[in-house]
């Protein structure tokens, strides 16, 4: 095969990998954590974002076996991962579950992640190790709490996952770890494309870093993007109560949240708005990614639709 | 890359390997310690009668009993995680515990065989007399297992203890072999317990921290009851007289009997007499295995690696 | 390169802007080697899709080509291909803002055409 069809068959082979999420369903006794979520995932950075306790971590820890589903399937290439061992071993979920005991070396943390997962990429773990500062003969319990979360991403991106998903990584990083960790990131991925999964709160720091961006909501996906498109999910009108009002009734716009002070009022609403046809004394911004899923989620707080 | 070989995947083989090597290296250390104890009280002329009056030094099953216990508990409460964190499937997990429940204790069988073997040639601690091999003259003065050395011997019970002797029976060169399978017999109970009582104890960590002490506590509790209560002497070593627990031909002294594979039957004149029958503990330790294997299923299939509530 | 989130122009546009101008400055000559996609992906932390978005786009304009197995190299051509674009833009957008903020101020044309011409002498 000459490069270049050796490179579309390579595009190809991993443009395959698809991970289909269908009417996933969870609770925790009388609390409902997942209530049908749908989705799906190709090779690409994914950020997901939601409040505390919207079910991010229940989802990822469904797809990586952990925990088990009230309802729905999850397949990757077709096959469930649900008690398969085959998927399991191409998903890998990072999240604050440390899987050993804290007297190990980090050296056997990586032998043991090679021999479950067929593959490391010791090389890569050597230079990363060696540009956060950590002795690769260190004993894991010896290191500080950030250094631990380090190893255990250096792990994460090592291993010759097709889904990798990662939970809250940089919690506990500071800000110089958290920018290395996104390069190194982007470097691994860009060398293995894959389906990676990213759900952090600090939303800001990587809206550049992820191609495409659910947004889980009350156990629902609300929203589901290219981050780059965010511009045009919604529009912040900003105008006096009446006005606004009158503008979103003309044009028929969804609202996705308000807030209100005194005459003057704050409406997101879906969409772009054609900015021409608006009235001089109502204003019509974009969203930023953090701003746009902060308001798209708080929304459960106000009353929406009104 | 799929990792599978002839049906049995990659993940299974290296729990299941995991799972062998905490048992060999728990047991390893045990026999580390359990040599020199054996030595000393050799040296120390701990032999025979003296035996019961020290128990538990060279009593191989009062000292890998609580080992296997314990592992096995261990397994299920702690290694678990790490398993399904590594993409295992909760019914790899499964087998690994039931293969190695079952698989440790006949490896520390033929173990104890051989090496009871090698104590009787040289003519250690356990021996009497060296005569015609090695009998035992007070057998019933060794723990349980060694007991049923003289399966399908008939006793009479009626004569005084220090009377006691075995008669050969045809079936004596088979002896080691009964003493075998009610050695494993042991091991195999001592260890499905250890396993369920693992799976329980994690199900009420689970439940939060007063759960599982509380289920700590009662545990602790009802072994302490057991131990000290006629029912838990079936397990004990040494002789024990049949007649000793209740009355004969009581209700609860037929359970004795049935559970601990020694039956008492009576000569046309009333004599006594104690047959030690291994097959009765050995079906009784495999239905127990099997019984605890169940429920352990019944809880690991369901059991689940929540991430932590509270975020610091 | 700077890349800014508010600015509301799409990423992969202001990738493709960094490059233009990155030419026009003479900083990539014709027939350079301009960095990979892994390379700006990483060094300005921005996911490689839009790093290649940013850059099919200039090789759409004939300002980058592809080189299989190689990369992407400063086609022949750009610069001046890159200034014209730069012209385009000048005059489609900042001159008419330009022109309407000075009528908005009340500057006249012949009094900002001396105006003009006394900035360019200094």
């Amino acid at each position: 095969m000459s490069a270049s069809e050796y490179a579309t068959a390579a595009a190809d082979a991993v443009a395959a990998v698809k991970l289909t999420i269908t009417d996933l369903h969870k609770r925790y006794g009388s609390t409902v954590a997942l209530n049908g979520v749908n989705l799906t995932l190709r090779p690409a950075i994914y950020g997901l974002f939601g409040r505390n306790g919207a079910g991010k971590s229940t989802l990822m820890g469904i797809i990586a076996n952990r925990l088990l589903p009230g309802g729905g399937s999850i397949e990757l290439d077709g096959a469930s991962v649900f008690e398969n061992e085959t998927a399991q071993s191409r998903i890998y979920l990072l999240n604050e579950t440390v899987p050993f005991m804290v007297g190990v070396r980090l050296n056997t943390i990586f032998k043991r992640e090679e021999r479950y997962y067929g593959d490391f990429d010791w090389a890569f773990s050597a230079r990363m190790l060696a540009k956060f500062g950590i002795m690769p003969g260190s004993l894991y319990g010896q290191l500080s709490l950030g250094q631990r979360m380090i190893v255990r991403l250096v792990a994460a991106l090592c291993v010759p996952v097709d889904v990798l998903l990662l939970d809250e990584p940089v919690l506990g990083l500071d800000a110089a770890n958290r920018e290395l960790f996104y390069k190194f990131l982007l470097e691994s991925f860009s060398e293995h494309p894959r389906i990676i999964v990213l759900s952090t709160h600090i939303i800001s720091e990587i809206a550049h870093v992820v191609e495409r961006v659910a947004i889980l909501d009350q156990g629902r996906i609300i929203d589901e993007f290219g981050a780059e498109s965010v511009g045009s999910r919604a529009t912040v009108l900003v105008g006096e109560s009446d006005r606004v009002n009158m503008v979103i009734a003309s044009n028929q716009l969804q609202i996705i949240a308000r807030e209100q002070m005194g005459h003057l009022v704050s409406v997101v609403v879906r969409g772009q708005v054609d900015t021409s046809e608006l009235p001089s004394d109502v204003s019509a911004n974009r969203l930023g990614l953090q701003e746009y899923v902060i308001r798209a989620t708080s929304a459960t707080d106000i009353q929406k639709g009104q | 890359m799929t990792g599978k070989t002839q049906g049995l995947s990659r993940q299974f083989l290296l729990t299941l390997r995991r799972c062998l090597t905490v048992y060999g290296v728990v047991l390893a250390v045990g026999l580390l310690l359990f040599v020199p104890l054996c030595y000393q009280s050799v040296m120390l002329g701990y032999t025979g009668s003296s035996a019961i009056v020290f128990p538990g030094i060279n009593d191989v099953e009062l000292y890998f009993r609580p080992i296997l216990l314990f592992t096995a508990m261990a397994w299920q409460w702690f290694f678990f995680d790490s398993a399904l964190c590594h993409g295992v499937s909760r019914k790899s997990y499964m087998k690994a515990t039931a293969i190695s429940a079952a698989v440790v204790p006949l490896l520390l069988s033929v173990l104890y065989l051989m090496a009871r073997f090698v104590v009787i040639a040289t003519g250690t601690a356990i021996c009497y007399e060296k005569s015609d091999g090695c009998r035992i003259t007070g057998p019933f003065y060794a723990h349980l297992s060694e007991q049923f050395m003289y399966a399908w011997e008939r006793m009479d019970w009626n004569r005084a203890p220090s009377m006691w002797e075995a008669q050969y029976s045809p079936a004596l060169p088979a002896g080691p072999l009964f003493v075998g399978l009610k050695f494993f017999s042991l091991m195999l109970s001592y260890t499905a317990i250890g396993a369920l009582i693992g799976a329980v104890l994690a199900w009420l960590a689970r439940r939060g921290i007063w759960a599982v002490s509380i289920g700590v506590v009662v545990l602790w509790y009802a072994a302490q009851q057991l131990s000290s209560s006629p029912s838990m002497l079936i397990y004990m070593p040494k002789m024990q007289v049949i007649s000793n627990f209740y009355e004969l031909g009581t209700a609860q002294n037929r359970l004795v009997q049935a559970m601990s594979g020694r039956v008492v039957s009576y000569t046309a004149d009333g004599v006594e007499i104690g047959t030690y029958v291994v097959w009765i503990p050995l079906a009784e330790s495999l239905v127990l295995f099997v019984l605890c294997m169940w429920i352990i299923w019944m809880f690991t299939k369901r059991r689940e690696i929540h991430p932590a509530r509270q975020r610091g | 390169m700077h890349f800014d989130d508010s600015s509301g122009e799409p990423l992969f546009r202001q990738v493709a802007d960094q490059l233009n101008e990155a030419i026009v400055l003479g900083l990539y000559k014709e027939g350079d080697q301009v960095p990979s996609t892994t390379e700006i992906s990483t060094t300005y932390r921005i996911n490689p899709a839009t790093v290649l978005k940013g850059m099919n786009l200039l090789v759409e304009r004939g300002l980058l080509e592809k080189r299989r197995g190689l990369g992407m190299f400063v086609a022949p051509g750009a610069v001046m291909r890159a200034r014209d674009d730069k012209r385009e833009e000048f005059l489609s957008n900042q001159l008419p803002q330009f022109i309407a903020e000075a009528r908005r101020l009340g500057f006249g044309p012949k009094e900002l055409t001396e105006l003009i011409e006394k900035e360019y002498a200094s």
